[in-house]
């Protein structure tokens, strides 16, 4: 019997209502000017703050639309902002500016902190401001055009290897896709979700899986240590249509082929990608194909993911374009590069392991306007130094404490002169003190699963809208 | 006027309680008795909670923090021990009277519990947690010890035996929030030895004053479920990459 209660009819509500607002009235004598309320002081903060992901199918654990669902957790969130647990944001102040900085300004604290310590009153609910109007379908964005994918079952237990499925992309036009949201539709077996724009190619077939057989030891480590994500070029390809549970294999390279970068992603953490703010996009010629790069992961729960994926998009071109450095894929990506952490080897008990060093160099001007380093449940913390051609250095972004629940993209303008060098290091811990870590005394390489470790110094930059975007970037 | 406040927000949390979405439910023992409880199923699927209730309440004592978890993405089940509330049937219908006959009973009828919940569809039952308050809180850590896939624990008011203990101690990957209050001597006492005795980083201890004993102490401290739920959040994760894969 499934039940659901309702209390329209509750009659205690009005009682209820009229002893919240005695309650929440300033005792005699009290300085009303001082009281810290919800509605006028603390909502605004939450709104600002918090209601992005605190509201109704959502990741929040709980709801900050209105008094009724915060009340409760007054203390814990004082607990939480006090900590700076919440909202959640790692970069050090020391360094950097960043557009999407949400973290609470100590007065905004000292705000939160005040009201749970003084009862966490309601106020007078005439101080409310008004009410974010959040996109319906769960949306952060409003999207003008959605994809959905097909439904895709999750087994209980086994290793998903990177898989690519290509879809046509859902405009008739050339497009410039100003803004993308990919919303998984079971979040917890989601590793990433990327996906980048290409020409559609006879060769590239729709409605199929595909993926690289990997090598893997009993334990589940890649045996093939050559720095690829996705196994090797050549050797044995899987595939397997949408709808079915039989696998082919045959030898040679795979069919659905990405020429470039993951131009957008989905990350455990990681919020919707908005070019609108700096006046860019990403141009998508008519007839191109979405190429998608899942990675599941199982969890000990057969489920079924039925994932989203959500585009603005504006005729108008752009000033800017937006191009993405992140791992290659291919041979020859336009903005492209070969894993810096192709040597990484974690030694076991290790608490403080540095990393090799990636180092990008700067082929032609440029401006930085995202960071988004990824590494997996080892990684500690991660730190890009820019060394700029006059022998100048500058912490550009520092990530003292790395949380892999939080892949967060930090936004930033930041104008690079050809000839600068960024260096990028993590550190990990592979130690019985880190929570997460599933095995202390093990090595730790490189690889795509989240028991292997990756230290992936993500970046997104703008260009002039017609501005050669090739030979932008090279790493070492 | 704060004992007004609380009051007001006991009774605003009760009506949420009453919003959620859940399933009463029936479920056989070894014996083949009928335990009747409450299940809440997470919508996305995710990790399994027990909450075993105390011995001088029912499982409604939990139907607020089940609907809290259950928001935060918990598969959550509640459920009458045999001579309590919905499962007072047969022989087994005075706790009073019966109860070292119901006690023995009650760790196969916590399995049988688990069971039932392991095998619901939404639950991941390779990630569990449980509840215990006051004479359940050893049944907690005792249920521990025969599920490996019980990874985090809550005592309220409550402690265990040696070979509890033992466990606790031997268990580092179990973190355990343990709360009392002071003047429950007895019971603040067992809670702060079973916190003190665990290894993992995480275990803390939350002491009240005159807050009551075991889920009573949620009327006079309204954060304490708040704070059950982030503990559950924080060590028993509903997503990202916190819950370990399931390579085998």
């Amino acid at each position: 019997m499934r039940t659901r209660i309702s209390v329209v009819a509750f009659p205690i509500v009005p009682l209820l209502m009229g002893a919240l607002v005695w309650a929440a009235a300033p005792a005699a004598g009290q300085d009303a000017a001082k009281v810290v309320t919800f509605h006028k002081d603390v909502l605004p903060l939450l709104q600002k703050n918090c209601q992005s992901c605190h509201r109704p199918g959502q990741i929040g654990p709980f709801s900050m639309l209105t008094y009724r669902e915060v009340r409760p957790w007054a203390k814990a969130i004082k607990a939480a902002v006090s900590l700076r647990a919440m909202p959640p944001w790692f970069a050090d102040p020391r360094y950097g500016h960043f557009d999407n900085d949400r973290s609470l300004k100590q007065a905004e604290i000292d705000t939160i902190v005040a009201w749970a310590d003084s009862g966490a009153a309601e106020g007078d609910p005439k101080d409310t401001p008004a009410a974010i109007e959040w996109p319906a379908g769960g949306w952060q964005i409003q999207p003008h055009a959605t994809l959905e994918l097909p439904p895709y079952p999750v087994p209980a237990y086994g290793i998903r290897e990177w898989e690519r499925i290509a879809f046509p992309a859902p405009f008739k036009e050339d497009t410039w896709v100003t803004s993308v949201e990919i919303l998984p539709g079971v979040p917890a077996v989601v590793h990433h979700m990327c996906f980048g724009f290409q020409k559609h190619r006879s060769t590239t077939p729709y409605n199929q899986y595909e993926w690289m057989e990997v090598p893997r030891d009993e334990e589940g480590v890649t045996k093939n240590r050559d720095g690829s994500t996705t196994g090797p070029r050549e050797g044995t390809v899987v595939t397997r249509a949408v709808g079915s549970t039989e696998e082919k294999r045959r030898q040679g390279r795979p069919m659905i082929q990405h020429e470039g970068t993951n131009e957008f992603c989905y990350l455990p953490g990681l919020p919707y990608e908005d070019y609108r703010p700096v006046n860019a996009g990403v141009f998508v010629p008519a007839g191109s194909d979405l190429i998608v790069s899942l990675h599941y992961t199982a969890t000990g729960l057969a489920v079924i993911d039925r994932s989203r994926i959500g585009f603005t998009e504006t005729k108008a071109p752009p000033p800017k374009k937006f191009l993405p450095q992140d791992g290659a894929e291919e041979e020859d990506p336009p903005v492209g590069r070969r894993q810096a952490n192709i040597d990484l080897a974690i030694p076991p008990y290790d608490g403080n392991y540095l990393g090799p060093s990636a180092e990008i160099t700067f082929l032609k001007d440029v401006e930085l306007v995202w960071f988004r380093p990824h590494a997996h449940v080892r990684a500690k913390s991660v730190q890009y130094k820019l060394k700029y051609p006059d022998g100048r250095e500058e912490i550009v972004l520092n990530v003292p404490r790395y949380d892999f629940n939080w892949q967060l993209t930090y936004r930033t303008s930041l104008k690079i002169p050809k000839g600068s060098r960024m260096h990028v290091q993590f550190t990990y811990d592979n130690s019985a003190g880190n929570k997460y870590n599933p095995d202390p005394s093990k090595w730790v390489y490189y690889g795509g699963q989240s028991w292997e470790e990756m230290g992936t110094p993500n970046m997104g930059f703008l260009v002039d809208r017609d501005a050669d975007d090739k030979d932008f970037v090279r790493e070492r | 006027m704060k004992t007004l406040w609380l009051v007001s927000i006991a009774i605003l949390l009760f009506a949420a309680a009453l919003l959620a979405e859940n399933r009463e439910v029936s479920f056989g023992a070894a014996d083949g008795f009928a335990l009747k409880g409450t299940f809440y199923s997470a919508e996305k699927g995710g990790p399994g909670i027990l909450l075993l209730h105390q011995c001088n309440a029912d499982r409604r004592i939990y139907d607020q923090l089940a609907t809290m978890l259950n928001t935060a993405g918990y598969n959550v089940l509640t459920f009458d021990f045999r001579g309590f509330g919905g499962s007072k049937a047969g022989e087994y219908t005075d706790f009073t009277a019966q109860r070292q006959k119901i006690m023995e009973r009650i760790p196969g009828d916590v399995d049988s519990a688990l069971n039932f919940l392991t095998s619901q569809p939404t639950v991941n039952n390779r990630a569990l947690g449980v509840v215990g308050g006051s004479c359940s809180a050893n049944q907690a850590v005792q249920a521990s010890r025969r599920h490996p896939a019980i990874r985090t624990i809550a005592l309220l008011s409550g402690g265990t035996d040696a070979e509890g203990e033992a466990h606790i101690k031997s268990s580092p990957k179990i973190p355990i929030l343990g709360a009392a209050s002071e003047e429950d001597t007895n019971a603040a006492a067992a809670v702060k030895k079973i916190v003190g005795l665990s290894t993992n980083r995480d275990s803390r201890v939350e002491m009240f004053k005159d807050a009551g004993h075991a889920a009573s102490m949620f009327a006079k401290q309204p954060d304490l479920e708040a704070d059950i739920v982030i503990w559950f959040r924080s060590n028993l994760p509903t997503g990202g990459y916190g819950l370990p894969p399931a390579i085998k």
